[in-house]
Formats: C-alpha cells, sequence, structure tokens
C-alpha cells in the first residue's frame, strides 16, 4: 500500500506541478506576483460562482418542498455532478493513459498494472473533487441550513461526497480501455482515439440529456400522477437512468433513518463493486492497451515525398499552419480544447429530439424575450468565450514544452510568432463557433441575418480577446510537463482565460441590454466593434512594450 | 565571425556563475570545438551565442550582429543543432523541414536543390513522409542536422553532435562540419569526444567553472603546456586539472 500511496503522491506532485510551485514561490521567493494575482482575479469570479450556485440550490430546495420533496436538490445536484465526472472522465482517462509520456517511464518500473492503474485513476479522482466541491457541496450547505438537519446528515455527506466521483469515473474508463483496445488495432491511432473519443463523449452526454428530457415514454398526466403519488416521486424519476444518484440523495435526505443507512451503503457498494470490475480488467485489458499503444509510436513506414511537397509559403501562414497542425494531431489537445465546439450545439439539438418536444419548439419562448441586436451580441460574445475554452490561445507557448528552444532560435520576431498563432488559433475558433452559432440559430429559430451579423462581429471581437491569452500564456508559461493534458487543461491559464472571457462577457453584455433596453438598439453594433478595437489595440500594446523582453528572458 | 567580450552569466539564484569573463573569437572559415568538464559552461555560452539566455554582461557578436540589440538579424547568420534535439514529434519530416526554410527564407529553387541533397546524404528520403515521433535519435539528429543546413548558415553551431550517434552518422557529421568549413562558413561546437576536436578542428578553447582556460591551436596548446608530443586528452587533463588547483 505504501508503493501506491508513494507512487500517487509523486503522479499527483508531477499532475499539479507542486514541487516546481514550492520550489519557485516559497524557497526561491519568485515571481511571488503570479499566486497573489490569480488569486486577486479569481476571486471576484468564486464569488460570482458560489452566489449563483447558492441562489440555484436554494431555488431548487423551494421547489422541491411545494411537491414535498426537498430532497429533489440532493438528487439533481449528484446527478449532475456525476454526469459531468462521466463525461469529463473519458477525455481524462484517454488524455492520462493513453497520451501521456510518463507511461514509457511508470511501465519500466516494478509496478503491478493494477497499480499503475488505480494510483493514475486516483490523480484523476482527485482532480474531479474540485467541480464536485463547487457544485455538490454548496448544495449540501443550503440543503443543511434550510432543512436544519441534524448531525447524521453530516456525518453521511462526508463518503457520499468523496465516493461521488468513484463510480462515473470508473465508467468512463472501462469504455475507455476498450475504446483504445480498438483504436490501437488502426494506423491511424490518435485520429480514431480523437474520433472514439467525441462519439463516446457525445454518446454520454447526448444519452443523459435525452433520458433526462424525455423521462422514458412516460405521458406528461402519467408523469404528474407518478410524481405526486410517490414520496420521492421527482427524486426517482430523475436518477431512473443512474440510480447510484438516488442512492446518494437518499443516504443525505434520510440519514437520520435506517434507509438512509441502507442507501449509503448501495451507494458505497456500487462504487468498490465498479473498482472490482475496473482490477479485474486491469491486467487482462489496460497493461497490453497502453503497451500495444507505445508500440505504435515507433517505427517509421517509409513515406517518401514527391518533389510537389517541398512547397514555400507565406510565413504568417506557415506560422499558423505548424501551430494548427501541431494542436490538431495531439488527441489530448484536441480532446480538451474542442469539446465545447461539439458540446454546445448538442446540448441545443437534444432537447429538440425528446418525445415531448415534438409538438413544440421548447426555445420558442426565447424568440419573444430576445431582440435582433440581443441574438447579435450574444452570438459575438460566444466566439469570446469559445476562445477560451479552447485553450488554444491561452496555452500556446505552454504547449511548446520541451520544443521551446526551436521558435526561439528561430529568427522571426515574436510578434510576427504571435501573429501566426492568433491567427491559427482564430482560423479553429472562427469554424468552430460559426458552425457552432448556426446550428444553435437553425434550431431555435433565429434570424440567419443576426447569426451572420454575429459571427462578423464575433470574429473582430474574438481576434484582440485570442491575441491577450497569447499573452497571458507568454508571461506564465508551463513548460515542465509529460502529459500533454497539464499544457491545456491543467494550466491556470486556461482558467484565468475563463475568467477573462466571462468578465469581457458580463462587461460588454450589461451594456448591451442596457443600450437596448434604453433605446439605444443600433449603438452595439458601435459598443462592439469598439470593443474589438481596444483589446486589439491592447494586445499590439503589450507585443511592442513586453512581448520582446519577455521572450528573450522567458527561460531565466 | 563570432566575437564574445567579457560575457558573464550568473543563473538566477546560483551562488557562482556559470559563465564570467569570456573572451573569445571565431574567425571566418574556421572549424572551432569548444571543450570542458561537464558543468563548465559550454552549453550556457552556445545557447548565449543562439539566443536562449541573455548575457548578464559583456557582448555577443555574431556576423557583426549583436545577439541582445540585433536578435534576429545574429539568427538568421546561425544554423543551430543542440545535443539533443527535440523536434515537434506531430510534424512529419518533410512538413518540419518546409517549415524551417519558410522561417529562414529559403527560395523555392535552394530548397529544392538542398532537402533532396540532405535527404538522400542521410538516409532519410524514405522516411521523410513520416511523423517525427516515429523517427529514432540518430534520425532526429539528422533531421535537425538538415534544417539547420537549409539556409546555409555563415555560423553552425552544435551542441555535443556525436552523442548517441553512430560510427557511420558520425562519420557523417564530421564531414559535413569539415564541407560546411570549405565553404568558407564557421563551425563551432561543443565536445567531449576530443579525438574528435583534435582530427577537425582548427582552433580548440578549453572553458573551465566559466572561464576559458585555454584558447589555440594544438601546436599552440603543446607550446603551453612544453609537451610537444602530446594528445589533445593529456592537455586536457593537464589544463583542467591546473586551473581546479588553483581555485
Amino acid at each position: 500500500m505504501n508503493r501506491l500511496w508513494s507512487l500517487y503522491k509523486v503522479l499527483l506532485n508531477v499532475q499539479y506541478n507542486w514541487s516546481a510551485m514550492k520550489y519557485t514561490y516559497l524557497r526561491k521567493r519568485q515571481r511571488l506576483w503570479e499566486p497573489i494575482l490569480v488569486i486577486v482575479g479569481l476571486a471576484p469570479v468564486a464569488v460570482l460562482w458560489l452566489t449563483g450556485i447558492t441562489w440555484f440550490s436554494e431555488t431548487l430546495y423551494r421547489s422541491g418542498m411545494m411537491l414535498a420533496q426537498p430532497h429533489v436538490l440532493l438528487a439533481v445536484m449528484a446527478l449532475g455532478a456525476q454526469i459531468f465526472t462521466l463525461f469529463m472522465g473519458v477525455v481524462y482517462v484517454l488524455s492520462g493513459f493513453y497520451f501521456s509520456e510518463d507511461l514509457k517511464f511508470l511501465i519500466a518500473l516494478p509496478y503491478k498494472p493494477w497499480e499503475l492503474l488505480v494510483a493514475k485513476l486516483l490523480v484523476i479522482m482527485t482532480g474531479q473533487y474540485i467541480p464536485i466541491l463547487l457544485t455538490f457541496v454548496p448544495a449540501l450547505v443550503v440543503y443543511g441550513r434550510e432543512a436544519q438537519v441534524g448531525v447524521s446528515f453530516w456525518l453521511a455527506s462526508i463518503p457520499v461526497v468523496l465516493a461521488m466521483p468513484v463510480l462515473p469515473l470508473i465508467v468512463a474508463t472501462i469504455l475507455s480501455i476498450f475504446l483504445m483496445r480498438v483504436v490501437n488495432m488502426s494506423k491511424r491511432r490518435d485520429l480514431w482515439a480523437v474520433i472514439g473519443g467525441f462519439a463516446l463523449t457525445l454518446f454520454i452526454v447526448g444519452a443523459q440529456l435525452y433520458m433526462q428530457l424525455s423521462f422514458g415514454d412516460t405521458h406528461p398526466e402519467e408523469l404528474m400522477r407518478q410524481i405526486m403519488q410517490q414520496a420521492d416521486g421527482v427524486v426517482n424519476l430523475l436518477s431512473r437512468y443512474f440510480p447510484p444518484s438516488v442512492w446518494a440523495a437518499k443516504a443525505l435526505a434520510y440519514a437520520h433513518q435506517p434507509s438512509g443507512l441502507v442507501n449509503l451503503v448501495l451507494f458505497l457498494a456500487s462504487a468498490v463493486a465498479g473498482g472490482a470490475v475496473l482490477l479485474l480488467l486491469a491486467d487482462r485489458v489496460f497493461y497490453r492497451g497502453v503497451v500495444s499503444g507505445l508500440e505504435g509510436r515507433r517505427g517509421t513506414r517509409g513515406h517518401s515525398v514527391s518533389e510537389g511537397a517541398v512547397r514555400e509559403r507565406p510565413l504568417l501562414w506557415t506560422l499558423a499552419l505548424t501551430e494548427m497542425r501541431l494542436f490538431l494531431r495531439n488527441p489530448s489537445f484536441v480532446l480538451n480544447g474542442l469539446i465545447g465546439y461539439i458540446l454546445f450545439p448538442v446540448l441545443v439539438v437534444v432537447p429538440l429530439l425528446a418525445p415531448q418536444a415534438e409538438l413544440d419548439n421548447p426555445f420558442a419562448f426565447l424568440m419573444e424575450l430576445v431582440s435582433f441586436e440581443l441574438i447579435v451580441g450574444v452570438a459575438a460574445l460566444f466566439f469570446v468565450i469559445m476562445s477560451a475554452m479552447s485553450m488554444i490561445p491561452a496555452t500556446t507557448i505552454s504547449r511548446e514544452g520541451k520544443y521551446l528552444w526551436f521558435p526561439r532560435t528561430l529568427p522571426i520576431p515574436i510578434g510576427t510568432l504571435l501573429a501566426g498563432r492568433v491567427l491559427a488559433a482564430q482560423v479553429i475558433n472562427i469554424a468552430g463557433s460559426t458552425l457552432s452559432v448556426a446550428l444553435i440559430s437553425l434550431v431555435i429559430g433565429f434570424p440567419w441575418e443576426a447569426a451572420a451579423l454575429g459571427t462578423l462581429l464575433g470574429a473582430l471581437l474574438s481576434t484582440g480577446f485570442a491575441g491577450l491569452l497569447t499573452i497571458l500564456d507568454l508571461a506564465r508559461p508551463m513548460l515542465n510537463w509529460t502529459n500533454p493534458v497539464r499544457a491545456v487543461k491543467s494550466n491556470l491559464n486556461s482558467v484565468i482565460a475563463l475568467a477573462l472571457a466571462v468578465g469581457i462577457c458580463a462587461a460588454l453584455g450589461s451594456a448591451m441590454y442596457w443600450l437596448v433596453r434604453s433605446g439605444y438598439a443600433a449603438l452595439v453594433y458601435v459598443e462592439f466593434i469598439l470593443g474589438s478595437i481596444c483589446l486589439y489595440g491592447l494586445y499590439k500594446l503589450l507585443v511592442q512594450n513586453y512581448a520582446v523582453s519577455r521572450w528573450q528572458r522567458i527561460d531565466d | 565571425m563570432l566575437k564574445l567580450t567579457n560575457v558573464a552569466k550568473k543563473y538566477r539564484g546560483a551562488a557562482n556563475y556559470a559563465v564570467k569573463d569570456l573572451d573569445l573569437e571565431v574567425k571566418r572559415g574556421e572549424i572551432f570545438g569548444f571543450l570542458g568538464p561537464n558543468g563548465a559552461g559550454k552549453t550556457t555560452t552556445i545557447k548565449m551565442i543562439v539566443g536562449l539566455l541573455e548575457p548578464d554582461s559583456g557582448s555577443i557578436t555574431v556576423n557583426g550582429f549583436n545577439v541582445t540589440e540585433r536578435p534576429i538579424d545574429a539568427k538568421r547568420s546561425i544554423g543551430f543543432v543542440p545535443d539533443n534535439p527535440e523536434l515537434y514529434e506531430k510534424l512529419t519530416g518533410i512538413e518540419y523541414l518546409n517549415f524551417v526554410a519558410d522561417a529562414y527564407g529559403v527560395s523555392q529553387d535552394d530548397r529544392r536543390k538542398r532537402i533532396p541533397h540532405f535527404l538522400e546524404m542521410f538516409g532519410l528520403t524514405g522516411a521523410v513522409g513520416d511523423l517525427i515521433q516515429s523517427y529514432s535519435h540518430g534520425m532526429r539528429q539528422k533531421l535537425a542536422l538538415t534544417g539547420a543546413l537549409l539556409h546555409e548558415p555563415e555560423l553552425f553551431i552544435l551542441d555535443e553532435p556525436m552523442v548517441g550517434l553512430d560510427p557511420k552518422s558520425a562519420h557523417l557529421f564530421k564531414e559535413l562540419m569539415r564541407s560546411h568549413a570549405d565553404k568558407g562558413f564557421t563551425v563551432f561546437f561543443s565536445t567531449h569526444v576530443l579525438e574528435v576536436a583534435e582530427r577537425l578542428c582548427d582552433r580548440v578553447g578549453i572553458i573551465n567553472h566559466g572561464r576559458l582556460i585555454a584558447c589555440g591551436t594544438l601546436e599552440e596548446l603543446r607550446e603551453r603546456s612544453q609537451s610537444q608530443d602530446s594528445t589533445l586528452e593529456k592537455l586536457f587533463l593537464e589544463l583542467t586539472e591546473e586551473d581546479g588547483a588553483d581555485e
């Protein structure tokens, strides 16, 4: 057990860069402004988030009270947390197990396959407690306060929270293990891993959404009758397709009764049973899958090229093209960065496919609420959010990692290098966001003129923003990574980028709302053009006054 | 071609200088071997020349351009192969070479002549369409070398070029350095393999504890040690031990 614990600690340390941070910030006392800036920058976002989630939990609790089932709150939040873990799990497991560079060192160590699997899974699981702490725990606190629960509730909440990500992550791991066994047989392993990863994620999200929205084939009147007649009607209904979440909710809601204990045992037993299946698979399937994956990475196939392959291109385009190739050919980058472009349209399309949606467009009410200018503005702001979510500009230098020596020795000014990276980020963002906006507009029924205008303004607005994100990554790159996921998903720059995007959207969105309400709707376009100019101007200013000197000293 | 004047570098938080008071001049058409024990300051010096590190004091000029003040002009004159060339694994060999050629502004005509020439020479023609991740260490080294030579650099810098190479590849590397110098260009390389330096270099410099302790032709070094039949290995050991005793 000590060996496993030691392996887990080392992997966790490497994953979150603890030793490096301790060395820099505590021992060397260098760049102390960084953690301070991050805390100061993220604090308002955290406050905003906690306020929102508390309000949502209180509303859900009151809605549950009207049906005499206040623990609907617990069931909804447990289900949400577990679905989130399940769908993110596929991406994390594929990145952590199959595309991580550290496996070639780990496999050579005298560890049993199950020890490696468990240690890596525990590291992924540890990361999953963050979203649980941000969503489920506030709901627990709200429930505990409103329902004035006893000590038994708080005692039961500890194992429930600890076991919350276990089962979904194990399900995701098992699915990923089988996916990689199939993918490893292919010559184009990376490509199929990306396609398979997206397909698996979409299947999980789509299936869950479809089931929740359709509630099976139950007729609406029958559904209401069930809800009113059963003591836990809503809870049972919500968790029909993932029973462990109802066990978690009941374990907490009835913590003071024997049935609570039964549900707690059921919840924990399901996690243990899942773990047992996984361990059985570890020796038989996981190890062979990983080893065959490593085998596939070496040995040329003897591809020569034609004379036409030697081709001169404009510098800016060659920089952008290389950046896109390096991003799109790395499954870890693609799975983590591009999931948003697929997820948002799916979240909108799936409700339309649910049986009760056959009669009417569930988004029709939106058309009555929003004006043309608001649609334009929201579409434009979507580009800003997606630019941050893609993580392409915000991790552009971090992704270089051990390759950083190469661009630094090239005779290309940093301004041009960054421009190439912004161009690459924008080609992908504009393509992805335009498709998403078009699909969402088509489904909801927004006028195409508004979508087109929003796309144009979004492309303008997100260009300067993407530039600023490249500067952010230049200022604090994460270069020492072995697992590519660390360069993107575990990179604090991705979080800061998202916080910046939320801040910009909040500022521009509030101003837009005020303009529309005050009767100056036409000025929304002026506002967005001015916003684009300001962001781009700030980016250029930072390139001239900061990027050049920073690029020369980035290794110091 | 390459001039270092009073160059010093101390890493942040380090007690000692990695490089101190370094004066060195390498002439056009010369092959210069930069020797020294582990941790002597060879790689730090090379990193400062190619622009990966900034000197704390002193100046470095490459082809007349100060590397701190005019880094882009200086880099244009340099072709650099590091000791462990980490190349973008998700690019194919030909994509990498096209990228390097675009970065250095190599014309279409020149790249059509030079790329097939080097690929043929290094036996990479059949693998150039594969992803670099499938290449062996030697193949990567050869690809990096090809990339560094595409723009016919005035100053060709190699950090420990012989590490991990098989005898045939090592021979090829030495031939290339010689032929590059014969064209009137300059070659500057660091090495631990003293036999290579002895046979290949016009002049050598020996660095220890960040200071240049000897510099000149082999004959000049022999004269200094008053031992006419000494091998470079013997001279190297004498000089570095002498310097260690002085410290």
